[in-house]
């Protein structure tokens, strides 16, 4: 597609726009948490425990949400905590996607054994519940961080395997992909050459749409103590520090709740509007 | 017909022994050995090394799992290291806890996303429609742990309304259901206005008006049973990955469901428990999923009365929808 | 006026993303009691649109209905105040069969319901009566009373269109319009169908209005034909007359591109170009550009309505003149 066209077409698109602006507000806002405000996501404070949120009132030094129970910024750890989120759901899906991509051609294309053995693995994961499966995984891996990676790739190739895997099965049959095998071309070379191309669009689609999920799967993971290790900050953590303390100091738990939610919300509509500027038809 | 539920229930099974393959591996991946953990610190090495024995961890790998399939094919889920009785014991009871949510979640998701869906499916581009689609938006990004501290904020701390947790009545389901549905509400709005949108642009619709049928009729009537179909696989699809999922949910309700079991056994490492709620969380997945195609093979009169053919070709339109089967699934961090 | 349906004048627009497209251009149009009217002419040039416009089915988001009338006895059917006797008459005094037969049937409903339906809807039976006069109807249609519990994707493509048939006459119609029901069937079939229909416009004295671009069918079936070309009619007459005597360029030009049986030809004629693009209200004669014999003035005013005879008006300057048969 003619580069100035897709401009254009991401342009028109409201979720597009949408959407790509909260997550570079959200995205921009985190890498630099660190130049923006003073204060330290992990060091205690005890003299300035759960202060209301100032606002403005004092500019970028004053505690703008507010501290939770050990005297932390609330702002800044919400900050750094999306770095972690952030990082974690591009990795994760990124790879995901060039795992599940690899496979889903390799299955697609040959079929047959190759087909049944990799989609039934496939199935078999997904039938069990992903959440229950992540967690399961890290209580054998252990949380810290690359083991979540880990888990979280593991809990995501096989819906992409699945996807480019039917989009293949459906390219396999066509005619340029004929006229090139009676030319004599190699299977790889056609799947990387040829049908790769193809299948890129939905692969992007699909991964965009994942992004969103994979941040809920972290904060969930982090919320119930198996992802992200305090005193590390995470969204998940957040929320579950500021539960005890709903009533006292609710900003605790809304300001990385609302964050949470703005963040998958917009990653959800950047999903929808990269569908819309490449393949409308898939409403 | 008989063929396609034998060929589903065959493929059922597969997959079952392929999840009870993985769930039991976990406890050899796990850390720590399981002898020493019912011990505890104190052990002896003859202790551990006897009780080693006791649990038949010595035997080979392929012979353990082969106890372990014929255990639980009886109902023998093991036997859990913190509550020191049959798995299945503790397990079955959390499971009613977690359908009765599940239930009441999803007859609230529908209930509210049915009407609605149909409004904004029946006048595209209206206000009515902004409003689904944005309460569709915005209901997807919700997740159930920022929502359901956020009602409980609500309606229990700041209004008093509703107690946080406490034993199953209507009051204490309330909140719970309404953080576990808010995003299947919220997908189903989607999929309903976009069925109704397509299927009144179809030719019979404007065959039913021809005929002089009034509007009212015609979506309710002769537009709605076909919406419905795609509803149904959803709705079945969803409601087996409550069953398993809806594990933050139960978590900050103290919702005494399988979820929250699984989340207790994790921490104090009682991996038969955590095997069980697996293995039981999957069955039921399957399940569920296996009668929700059948449900749909049986409503859908193209499906339910041809020949192999056709059938054939549905089948696989419906397999291949498996791919969005589970990007239709609600799981985020339900 | 003894006319049963007249359509004066009747423009219709759509307003579309891309701009408005002109489907309509002022279309005249009369059906007279127990009459059958082929209305004839390439894709697009807007038969079903006419149609829909008399069923009132037409898009309602983007469908412009800036000038004309639909005279159904006395009542204009365009006329607003007049919706609810519209809904009335819809299914029952006028009805229509549709191009494909296996969309036009919803696949989750029987087939005996769906006939059920106009029965219930118009003559206010209850479902058990409305049920027995379906069964009665399909029987008519020629489909045994036993398949009525069936669903539309067990028939073959001219069944459904019978039980389409079934529905369109339930009600004993003054007016049957007919879309291009034989289109999407094979001729065998269509010949069956046709000769149903001939049948039934027969015994139950209905009107008919026949889309098509079939010119045979038309010979067939009608008594008069309606030639329609960018949205207007261009020729219309009785069938005799017309096709005895084609005298606007493009009539001219359809019966030439239709292979003579008895000759034998390398090459078929087709007309050579192509409809022109509805988006632009051109200036002068739609078919200007495609005419071989176009004049000056063709491109420069829209010809009006001709009469030749009594049973025959055209729309061309070249008739005016006399000089279209060369």
């Amino acid at each position: 597609m003619k580069f100035t066209l897709l401009l254009k077409k991401m342009l028109l698109s409201k979720f597009f726009v949408m959407g790509t602006a909260g997550v570079i507000l959200i995205t921009g806002l985190c890498l630099f948490y660190d130049v923006l405000l003073p204060f330290d996501p992990t060091l205690a404070d005890y003299s300035v425990m759960l202060q209301n949120p100032d606002w403005f009132a004092n500019g970028l030094n004053g505690h703008i949400l507010g501290t939770d129970a050990l005297g932390r910024d609330i702002l800044t750890r919400l900050l750094k905590g999306g770095t972690y989120s952030l990082k974690l759901a591009f990795i994760s899906v990124g790879v995901a996607a060039v795992i599940g991509c690899i496979l889903g051609t390799f299955a697609g294309y040959y079929g047959k054994w190759l087909d049944m053995l990799i989609m039934r693995i496939a199935d078999v994961q997904l039938t069990i519940p992903s959440l229950m499966l992540a967690i399961a995984l890290v209580a054998i891996l252990g949380p810290n961080e690359k083991n979540l990676i880990i888990v979280l790739i593991i809990s995501g190739w096989a819906k992409f395997a699945r996807i480019i895997r039917g989009n293949v099965m459906a390219l396999r049959d066509s005619e340029f992909i004929s006229a090139s095998r009676v030319l004599g071309a190699s299977d790889l070379w056609i799947m990387f050459k040829q049908i790769f191309p193809n299948v890129l669009t939905p692969t992007i689609i699909f991964a965009s749409q994942q992004l969103g999920y994979v941040i809920l799967v972290e904060a969930s993971l982090s919320y119930l103590g198996l992802g992200i290790q305090p005193p590390n900050p995470s969204w998940g953590v957040m929320i579950a520090n500021g539960r005890d303390y709903l009533q006292t100091a609710p900003w605790i738990v809304l300001a990385p709740g609302f964050t949470l939610s703005l963040a998958v919300l917009s990653f959800n509509f950047l999903g929808d509007g990269i569908r819309d500027v490449l393949d409308p038809k898939m409403k | 017909m008989r063929k396609f539920i034998m060929r589903r229930l065959f493929f059922s099974i597969f997959v079952l022994i392929g999840v009870s393959l993985i769930v039991f591996l976990i406890i050899y991946l796990a850390p720590g050995d399981p002898a020493q953990l019912i011990l505890g610190d104190t052990a002896t090495p003859e202790q551990i090394a006897q009780k080693r024995a006791e649990l038949g961890l010595d035997q080979p790998m392929w012979k353990q799992y082969l106890i372990y399939i014929f255990g639980v094919l009886q109902g023998d889920l093991g036997t859990s290291l913190y509550y020191n009785m049959p798995c299945s014991t503790i397990i079955l009871p959390m499971l009613w806890n977690t359908v009765i949510l599940s239930f009441s979640s999803m007859l609230l998701a529908l209930l509210i996303a049915i009407p609605l869906g149909v409004i904004a499916g029946t006048r595209p581009g209206s206000f009515s429609d902004f409003a689904a689609t944005t309460f569709s938006m915005f209901g997807q990004a919700c997740s159930s742990v920022w929502l359901g501290l956020a009602l409980i904020l609500i309606f229990s701390v700041k209004l008093g309304w509703l107690p946080a947790y406490g034993d199953i009545s209507l009051s204490t389901l309330i909140m719970p259901s309404i953080t576990l549905g808010t995003p299947m509400a919220a997908l189903l709005v989607r999929i309903v206005r976009a069925g109704m949108i397509d299927t009144l642009s179809e030719d019979y619709i404007l065959a039913a008006r021809a005929k002089g049928e009034p509007e009212f009729r015609i979506v309710m009537r002769y537009a709605m049973k076909n919406v419905m179909l795609p509803v149904i696989t959803i709705v079945g699809l969803n409601f087996g990955a409550f069953l398993g999922g809806a594990v933050v949910t139960e978590q900050i309700f103290s919702w005494n469901g399988v979820g929250r079991l699984m989340v207790s056994s994790i921490y104090s490492r009682d991996y038969p428990m955590v095997q069980s709620c697996l293995l039981l969380s999957s069955f039921l997945f399957v399940m569920v999923t296996l009668i929700v195609d059948i449900l749909y093979t049986w409503v859908d009169p193209r499906v339910r009365l041809d020949s192999g053919r056709r059938k054939r070709k549905i089948r696989s339109m419906l397999n291949n929808s498996d791919v969005s089967k589970q990007e239709l699934t609600v799981e985020k961090g339900a | 006026m003894n006319n049963l349906l007249e359509i004066k004048d009747l423009h219709v627009e759509f307003r579309t993303m891309e701009g408005t497209v002109y489907a309509l251009k002022g279309v005249n149009l009369a059906v007279k009691k127990g009459e059958a009217l082929g209305l004839v002419g390439e894709t697009g040039a807007g038969k079903s649109t006419t149609a829909f416009s008399v069923m009132g089915l037409l898009p309602k988001n983007s469908a412009r209905i800036p000038k004309g009338s639909i005279l159904w006895g006395d009542k204009d059917l365009l006329d607003e105040k007049n919706e609810k006797y519209i809904r009335k008459v819809r299914g029952d005094r006028i009805a229509m069969v549709f191009q494909n037969p296996l969309t036009s049937l919803n696949p989750v409903f029987t087939i005996g319901e769906q006939v059920a339906m106009v029965f219930r809807r118009h003559q206010g039976m209850d479902e058990k009566r409305a049920y027995e006069a379906a069964g009665k109807m399909l029987q008519m249609v020629g489909i045994m009373p036993e398949r009525m519990s069936d669903y539309p994707h067990q028939f073959s493509g001219g069944m459904r269109q019978r039980v389409g048939i079934a529905a369109a006459i339930a009600c004993k119609p003054d007016l049957l319009i007919a879309d291009e029901p034989t289109t999407a069937l094979d001729v065998t079939i269509q010949a069956q169908v046709l000769e149903l229909m001939k049948e039934l416009q027969e015994q139950v004295e209905t009107s008919l209005i026949m889309i098509t671009h079939n010119l045979g069918i038309v010979k067939e079936l009608c008594q008069n034909v309606a030639v329609m070309y960018a949205g207007v009619i261009i020729e219309s007459g009785s069938v005799d007359e017309v096709f005895r005597n084609p005298s606007h360029p493009y009539t001219l030009g359809l019966m030439g591109s239709l292979p003579d049986i008895k000759k034998k030809t390398d090459r078929l004629t087709p007309i050579s170009g192509f409809m022109p693009n509805p988006m632009i209200k051109p200036k002068g004669c739609a078919f200007a550009p495609r005419c071989p014999k176009c004049m000056e003035i063709c491109t420069q005013k829209e010809p009006g309505d001709m009469e030749l005879n009594r049973e025959h008006i055209v729309a061309c300057f070249l008739a005016r003149e006399g000089k279209s048969n060369e």
